[in-house]
């Protein structure tokens, strides 16, 4: 009881440290992020910040998840082997790579 | 529901030329006479949009637009028309032909394939909360060969050096271009300048860790290339690493970040010139997916003899001026 009496304190200073430490941690990534703006020069330092921000999210890429063919030709192919009509995409430049 | 390429569908700028030049592909002809009846007409002209057509590739329906509901109301007339008058399963004789040509026929296997995505940079001081939603994507293609040029041949720990220009150019002139926000043309070899340099990081038996950085800086005075310009000047910041596993010749990583400024003008500027920032991403494609297989959009440009080129060339059939009988 006496121990448990003693690691109370312990433990609650323990606790109170790391929120202030993780605190601070966020507080210095805010910084750093809020440092670097489109004029900041590309370097090993900022480099995970541009990629993520370059590379698209999960949510701009709904559209891929559609089952599309990759060509007219596998289109036409399915449709005559389900016997349905065909919705084609057809852009300058692949939809699905640069267009 | 299928996508592709419709340079390649129309048979080049004027489907008419290409039917005159000798053009044959059963898939280019069945796309071009059901695309004459479609929202652009026949002749002359991009004929990008979306169609609804049937297995047999008779014309249903089509229309070119950013509006949801014009779309969703041209899919619905499509596939009324279709209920109205479904056809009997047969065969379709198109469907059954082999095209005479695709560029992934040129597929790198073994080689080395990028992903890479554009992407407009804010100009915001917080470009974190207000990024810019315009971005696109390409594919970078090197053959095995040349994925042997990434690594010196005898690697040391701290050792430096410079990337060939082959690899440098390839991603210069034809993949650190403006196509955020869509297409743009490419940069002639002596219109880009600068170097990719590699430096060893860490060597262990059958693999090499490599780090690199390098500048670019494109100048181009030309109004257009086939019918795409390109941006008047862009200067270039470039960082990566790559991971390499030497005894399999693959690589394990690759990343690749580019940063750069467009400069609307081929004058010397500085740095309050009129311009915006751009950024590039470079990472491994998945050969297991097939839209990761898709061939650079630049790739007949390449100049290199591992690319199969279609016995007609689609760039250089010329469009019949409105004038000419």
């Amino acid at each position: 009881m006496t121990k448990m009496t003693l690691l109370k304190p312990v433990f609650i200073s323990l606790v109170i440290l790391s929120c202030q430490l993780a605190i601070l941690q966020n507080s210095i990534l805010a910084q750093n992020t809020k440092a670097i703006t489109t004029s900041s020069a590309l370097s090993a330092a900022n480099f995970d910040f541009w990629r993520n921000y370059i590379r698209t999210s999960d949510n701009e890429l709904d559209w891929q998840n559609l089952p599309w063919k990759l060509s007219f030709h596998e289109g036409l192919k399915e449709g005559a082997k389900l016997n349905k009509p065909i919705l084609l995409w057809a852009m300058n430049g692949h939809p699905l790579g640069c267009t | 529901m299928a996508t592709d390429e419709v340079w390649r569908l129309q048979g080049g700028s004027d489907f008419n030329e290409y039917q005159k030049s000798g053009g044959s592909d059963p898939e280019c002809l069945c796309f071009q006479k059901m695309a004459s009846q479609g929202h652009y007409g026949a002749g002359g002209g991009t004929k990008q949009g979306i169609y609804v057509c049937t297995p047999d590739g008779e014309f249903l329906a089509s229309i070119n637009s950013l509006s949801g509901n014009a779309v969703a109301n041209t899919l619905k007339s499509g596939f009324s028309k279709w209920k109205k008058d479904p056809r009997k399963p047969v065969a379709s004789l198109v469907a059954e032909s082999t095209p005479s040509h695709r560029w992934e026929w040129s597929y790198p296997e073994h080689g080395l394939v990028l992903k890479q995505t554009t992407r407009y940079l804010s100009d915001s001081p917080q470009p974190l909360l207000e990024r810019d939603k315009r971005f696109n994507f390409d594919f970078v293609w090197f053959n095995p060969s040349e994925v042997m040029m990434f690594v010196p041949k005898q690697p040391e720990m701290g050792m430096k050096f410079d990337l060939p220009q082959t690899l440098f150019d390839r991603f210069a002139r034809f993949h650190l271009i403006e196509t955020a926000h869509g297409e743009s043309g490419i940069f002639h070899q002596h219109e880009v300048s600068g170097k990719l340099q590699g430096e060893v990081i860490d060597v262990q038996p059958g693999s090499l860790k490599i780090k690199f950085n390098g500048d670019c800086h494109s100048l181009s005075q030309r109004k257009e290339y086939r019918g795409l310009s390109p941006a008047k000047q862009i200067k270039i910041k470039l960082i990566g690493s790559l991971s390499f596993n030497s005894s399999q010749k693959r690589f394990d990583k690759f990343e690749l970040v580019a940063k750069g400024r467009i400069f609307n003008s081929s004058d010397k500027v500085d740095s309050n010139a009129d311009s915006r920032s751009i950024g590039w991403y470079f990472t491994l494609a998945d050969p297991n997916t097939p839209s990761e297989r898709l061939f650079p959009t630049h790739l007949h440009a390449y100049g290199v003899n591992w690319v199969k080129q279609p016995s007609l060339p689609l760039y250089d059939l010329k469009a019949k001026k409105s004038n000419e009988p």
